[in-house]
């Protein structure tokens, strides 16, 4: 073995170049070791130490870099010190001030060795092929596009996956990484609790749960509507209970869902024992006892996820308030025998799914654009009946328009048409704050919602409408105001989208056997 | 010893989030608001989102493929590169032109026939035939130009480039340029300077009682000079060039120093009479164009023996008749044109002249371009973009985007503002379908009738269409 | 010829600016990087020009500027400090920062009078835990795993220098504290040594109000003005500055944000605190990480100071 250094005289150098400049030495073909440093008194000291310190190390001074490198027998010595000449001489990526956009992903992330994730948000057709750029530089992904096939979902999450890299989408609309929400989401404090979610308001709800329960969120990893089905085989949510599980900021994991395929829910619990911290799990209508043998935390709504999530990995002593039943029945006396339904309009699938199945439980007449069961679903264009819960956000509904949580006007017109329906006792109503969301939901709302009233109050009847605000204090505009806004409207204001079902559930208890 | 790889999630968790938004400029700002570096693309789709073109850039993009054409455009680049071009003398094309006759006449751009030809075009082969005694006058040129005795055919089907309406005849004298390290030999005719020329499609007295001079006196002197002297190194003086400002093609002036400062000795010293000798030197100090041509064979010759690389997607020739824009591709070998409709030429105007006056893109010099310099060096000729319309800051992003859809910088021909940065080399047909950038060119604006000449110059782009038939042919030919 | 290209200055240190403000005379750029240019006064001190996004530090004008990449300024080259501006001369015109309108940063630190004896030892762990996490190997927090040995015998150096330190300051052993700063000054990988990094996270708390390492601060200072060639010019200034409870943005928000977790668990704080010390790490290479571990280790010893182990 053979000490040669090169003494660059007067020479700074970013440290990320410094860092990548002692990486590549280290990785090259005849290099035992290398090591790049300032060349101070107490580095010389330590290279002395060694028995490394050449002549012209010892005249190398405080504001000069010292590249020593370490040659293996028989290496050609003038290959290497030509070789490390070359990694010190690279220039800077070309770029001016005048021209600092990339039509590429790839020169994108060739300019910025930083870049460490894509967010593609184009049309379905052309979004694989962005993905896979994506991965080709080693960027981790977020793919917000839907419409994209399911054979090229797999085929990315499978390339994703052999590179070690996130796959999140397609169809993903919330994540948070390291703290910065992506795509829809709210801001809420960092903390332990780690997301991994197919439904992204089904996150956005678990992630504020979580914030307004004093703890914070570590990670949230959406991982597209699609991954727990059959076809994709829970790829991205296995990965994603890995990277958490070997996150050392993570303390507990939370599971969020739509019903999966039943093989793929076999999958996904089966890696709740390997895990090494507890899992929380809430799979919408999935089985206790499945998610128990599994070891794992069964949840029953996304607000039972927060909170066994928050007792398991920060405060075992938090609590939530029950629903306020005396508001049930105040609620209740104001109706006529024949206001006998409920109506739900929302923004956020999992928000509809989560009032929708409190309802089910009942085993009520409950029809829904999202309905499993062919028998009850209902199209964009068919008119409510019976207990109507629909899903803005849903396709048949967005068909080409923008979501409801940023285009409100299909929703609006709804509620005025329940409005005039004797038979509707309650309209249900979410609103969802945050990252891509409406500036105001709430006030874009109001017109529609005193308009409403008003067609009741005419026609001498009482509508009830529940409205649920999705949001934290952090959020623009904040939570606070929001609520006081409804409140001030007449309108009765949940605090979560369990509760929002319970109450829902309520009334119509009420009714129905009033 | 290299580190250990260590797990990308873990990278992730570990470090800042430094996001590449693609497609919604609205996620830009909430992620900049929670601190977080974002860059968003100025995204279109790829191929302009014709689902033949994606397909074809898909084949393209498959691995195995992907593997062989990174192989080849690295070997095209590299032949690019190492190409040392050297002038090493002039000569009658009849003498030296491969497959030219007297009854040739040699044009710009892709094949195209006479009754096809634009006016610039029409306006030269007429002159030129008139040149060369074949027709006593214009009317009677273009009665034997349509006559089917003429035979056209494109200059870079004969290792030629012509400027402009690249017409060539067979006693114009021409530039020999040898590729010293491969071989092969290019060919081009002289400046004619001025601006009311045979190339631009002016032919009246004036214009052909140049061309004799300059069949009498010009290319003989620098044939006998060039014999003196010795061959020149083009590729170092097109360095040079590019250091002094010049972008050489459009901005000449430093090369034409340059060229004349290396001919001079030898002119003094060939056998014609001293007024002789003052004319041609006033000759080339009449006009900055001078070496303009010099430098489209020096690229010339590069180009060719980066030329019929198996696999290859670099572009090895741009050219255009004034009707059709043409691309060759170097893994499609031999004379495979891809053609699209010429573009106009944006920039300013001679006075006098208005944009409708202008014909569309002509000439064979986007070589330049093809080679790495003209347009695509433009950061080099901060002078020139008042020219071209533009602001230095835009010459840098000119440089910087044509950067994006090349294969590498050229090591040899550097620019001093981007840092020493090498010139942008090896457009390759996938990214600029990829990224909807395409070539930029500096280039004349000849007028659009016969006989006027040039009007103006400025910055055009070739036709997308021409990429797209190329993209498709080569995913044929390769799967 | 061109006219200078005029960069407006975003913010600045307020003392910088006051100081630049009367200032009239030519220095030299020191070292160009893409985020930030170093500059040196007539007098030799080292000033810094950052990139817009870049944080507010003392000796620091944040300018209107994407990067220095292509920005044509070269070291050694001279500059112009005239009335509000500086002229960055690049024989194509150059650029002229003009100062005159930039926002002053104040770095304001807490007090440490506050904290009981529990809350330091509170934050101590906090912070101490948080870099472990999210830090980076190769100076204080030890050589990463499968390092040359070359990584592996600095590090241990510096471990023992910490030790070292950690042992004479608990004991107020003036001799012992000297040696061991001498063997921590200048040492370690990085533009600024890990251990002078280090040192600059326990100067930092030695300059605010209740700390109980004025020893440690006295010993340090005559260390610098009697070994001033041990490390770089920038190491030297920036210890210096943290001397006077002046650092970069990111730290003081570190101080400030754990100065308002008083009270909260560990678990708590570390939620609290989580953001800025991340930002506070990303500093560097090892930088931010050396200079947290400094900062860790000072509020150790803060505490027992105080008498409580």
């Amino acid at each position: 073995m053979s000490t040669t250094a090169v003494v660059k005289k007067n020479t700074y150098f970013d440290s990320v170049s410094l860092m990548a400049i002692s990486t590549k030495a280290n990785g090259l073909d005849g290099v035992e070791q290398a090591f790049v440093a300032m060349g101070t008194e107490m580095n010389k000291g330590v290279l002395g130490n060694l028995g490394l310190l050449t002549p012209e190390l010892e005249a190398a001074g405080n504001g000069d870099l010292m590249v020593v490198v370490d040659a293996a027998d028989g290496a050609d010595i003038d290959a290497l010190l030509v070789a490390v000449e070359e990694l010190l001489q690279r220039k800077s990526p070309a770029g001016g001030e005048a021209a600092v956009t990339h039509r590429t992903i790839a020169a994108a992330a060739q300019d910025n060795p930083a870049a460490n994730l894509a967010v593609i948000a184009v049309n379905g057709a052309y979004a694989g092929r962005e993905a896979r750029k994506a991965l080709d530089n080693g960027l981790h992904v977020l793919l917000f596009s839907d419409n994209v096939p399911v054979e090229e979902e797999v085929a990315l999450k499978q390339l994703a996956h052999d590179k070690g890299l996130l796959m999140m989408g397609p169809d993903c609309g919330t994540a948070i990484i390291n703290n910065v929400a992506l795509c829809f989401g709210n801001a809420v404090r960092p903390g332990s609790v780690g997301v991994v979610a197919a439904s992204g308001t089904g996150a956005q709800e678990v992630s504020v749960r979580i914030h307004t329960l004093g703890a914070g969120v570590s990670q949230l990893i959406g991982t597209g509507g699609r991954d727990l089905s059959e076809e994709v085989g829970g790829i991205m949510m296995i990965d994603g209970i890995r990277a958490l599980a070997a996150d050392p900021a993570t303390s507990v994991i939370v599971l969020v869902s739509k019903p999966p395929a039943p093989a793929v829910e076999k999958k996904v619990l089966a890696e709740i024992a390997t895990a090494g911290k507890p899992v929380v799990v809430y799979f919408v209508g999935g089985s206790e006892e499945a998610v128990v043998a599994a070891g794992g935390h069964f949840a029953a709504s996304t607000q039972d996820a927060a909170l066994k999530a928050v007792r398991l990995g920060v405060d075992p002593d938090v609590t939530v308030e029950p629903l306020d039943t005396a508001r049930v029945d105040e609620v209740a006396a104001l109706l006529s025998p024949e206001q006998r339904y409920v109506r739900g309009l929302f923004c956020g699938g999992t928000l509809c799914d989560e009032s929708m199945y409190a309802m089910l439980d009942l085993g009520h007449d409950v029809w829904s654009n999202i309905q499993k069961d062919p028998e009850r679903r209902l199209g964009a264009d068919s008119p409510s009946t019976g207990h109507t819960f629909l899903d803005f956000g849903d396709d048949d509904f967005t068909n080409g328009r923008p979501h409801p949580m940023i285009d409100p006007s299909l929703r609006l017109a709804r509620l005025v048409e329940e409005a005039m329906d004797p038979e509707v006792a309650v309209v249900v109503m979410d609103f969802v704050l945050g990252f891509g969301a409406h500036e105001d939901p709430v006030g874009v709302t109001l017109p529609a919602i005193e308009q409403a009233k008003r067609i009741a109050a005419d026609a001498g009847r009482h509508l009830e409408i529940v409205g649920y605000v999705l949001g934290t204090d952090l959020d623009t505009p904040v939570l606070a105001d929001q609520v006081a806004a409804l409140k001030a409207a007449g309108v009765t204001v949940t605090r979560s989208s369990t509760e929002t079902g319970q109450f829902a559930r309520a009334i119509a208890r009420k009714v129905t056997h009033a | 010893m290299s580190n250990p790889m260590t797990n990308p999630v873990s990278n992730l968790f570990a470090s800042d989030l430094d996001v590449v938004n693609v497609g919604l400029a609205m996620f830009d700002e909430d992620i900049a608001a929670q601190g977080a570096h974002v860059t968003t693309l100025d995204w279109t789709p790829p191929g302009g989102g014709k689902p033949e073109v994606i397909a074809a850039l898909d084949a393209l993009d498959a691995p195995e493929v992907a593997e062989r054409i990174e192989a080849a455009n690295a070997l095209a680049v590299e032949r690019i590169a190492n190409s040392q071009p050297m002038l090493t003398g002039f000569g009658r094309a009849l003498d030296v032109v491969p497959g030219m006759t007297p009854t040739t006449i040699l044009h710009s751009g892709p094949p195209i026939t006479w009754d096809r030809m634009a006016g610039a075009m029409k306006g030269a082969v007429t002159g030129a035939l008139v040149f060369e005694g074949l027709a006593a006058d214009l009317d009677e040129a273009a009665v034997l130009a349509a006559s089917g005795e003429i035979t056209f055919s494109p200059c870079h089907e004969h290792d030629c480039v012509g400027s402009m309406a690249g017409v060539t005849s067979a006693s114009m004298y021409m530039h020999v340029v040898r590729n010293e390290t491969y071989g092969n030999t290019a060919y081009t005719n002289l400046s004619e300077q001025m601006a009311k020329i045979l190339r631009m499609g002016a032919n009246d007295d004036s214009v052909i009682e140049r061309l004799v001079w300059m069949r009498d006196v010009l290319g003989p002197m620098l044939k006998e000079a060039m014999e003196i002297g010795g061959p020149i190194d083009l590729r170092l003086m097109l360095a040079q060039a590019l250091h002094m400002g010049d972008e050489c093609h459009n901005r000449n002036i430093a090369g034409t120093l340059l060229l004349q400062q290396a001919l001079a000795p030898s002119l003094l010293q060939t056998s014609f009479p001293v007024e002789h000798k003052k004319e041609v030197l006033d000759f080339i100090a009449s006009s900055d164009y001078f070496s303009g041509p010099t430098w489209m064979a020096m690229a010339k010759a590069a180009l060719d023996a980066a030329h019929g690389i198996e696999g290859s997607t670099v572009v090895t020739t741009m050219a255009r008749n004034g009707v059709e824009f043409g691309v060759r591709v170097s893994g499609l070998a031999g004379d495979q044109w891809f053609t699209g409709p010429a573009q106009q030429v944006i920039g300013p105007m001679f006075a006098g002249y208005k944009p409708e006056d202008s014909g569309l893109d002509i000439g064979d010099s986007a070589i330049t371009e093809t080679y790495g310099f003209g347009g695509f060096a433009m950061s080099a000729a901060p002078a020139i973009v008042a020219l071209v319309g533009g602001t230095v800051q835009e010459a840098i992003g000119f440089t910087r985007e044509m950067g994006e859809i090349t294969t590498a910088q050229n090591p040899n021909v550097t620019i001093p503002m981007l840092d020493f940065q090498g010139i942008p080399t090896g457009i390759d047909v996938r990214k600029v379908l990829g990224t909807g950038i395409l070539p930029v060119i500096n280039t004349a604006i000849a007028h659009k009738e016969a006989g006027i000449g040039m009007i103006g110059a400025g910055i055009t782009h070739p036709p997308v269409e021409a990429f797209e038939k190329a993209a498709k042919a080569l995913a044929d030919s390769l799967i | 010829m061109r006219t200078a290209v005029e960069v407006r200055t975003r913010s600045g240190d307020a003392v910088l600016l006051a100081r630049l403000r009367a200032l009239d005379g030519c220095g030299s750029v020191h070292s160009v990087f893409r985020g930030v240019v170093n500059l040196l006064l007539p007098d030799g001190e080292l000033i810094a020009l950052a990139a817009r996004g870049r944080e507010n530090a003392p000796r620091t004008l944040v300018v209107e500027i994407a990067h220095w990449g292509h920005s044509g300024v070269a070291a050694g080259r001279p500059v112009e400090f005239r009335a509000g501006g500086i002229a960055l001369p690049d024989g194509a015109g150059g650029l002229w920062v003009d100062a005159r309108e930039a926002e002053e940063w104040h770095p304001i630190v807490p007090s440490l009078a506050a904290f009981s004896p529990a809350e330091l030892g509170t934050a101590a762990r906090a912070l101490d835990r948080l870099t472990r996490t999210y830090g980076q190997s190769g100076g204080m927090l030890g050589a990463a795993a499968a390092a040359a040995p070359m990584e592996i015998a600095v590090c241990a150096a510096l471990d023992r220098g910490r030790a070292a330190l950690v042992k004479a300051v608990r004991t107020s052993d003036t001799a012992g504290i000297r040696a061991a700063i001498l063997a921590l000054h200048g040492l370690g990988p990085g533009l600024t040594p890990a251990g002078d990094d280090f040192l600059t996270g326990i100067a930092l708390l030695s300059a605010l109000d209740g700390s109980g390492l004025d020893g440690y601060a006295r010993t340090l200072r005559d260390v610098l003005a009697t070994h001033s060639g041990r490390t770089t010019l920038l190491s030297t200034t920036t210890l210096h500055e943290a001397l006077s409870g002046r650092v970069r943005a990111a730290l003081v928000d570190v101080l400030n944000v754990l100065a308002a977790g008083r009270g909260q668990s560990e678990r708590h704080l570390l939620d609290t605190v989580q953001n800025p010390v991340r930002r506070a790490l990303a500093h560097g290479h090892t930088s931010g990480t050396d200079t947290l571990s400094g900062l860790a280790t000072g509020l150790h010893l803060e505490r027992e100071l105080r008498g409580s182990l």
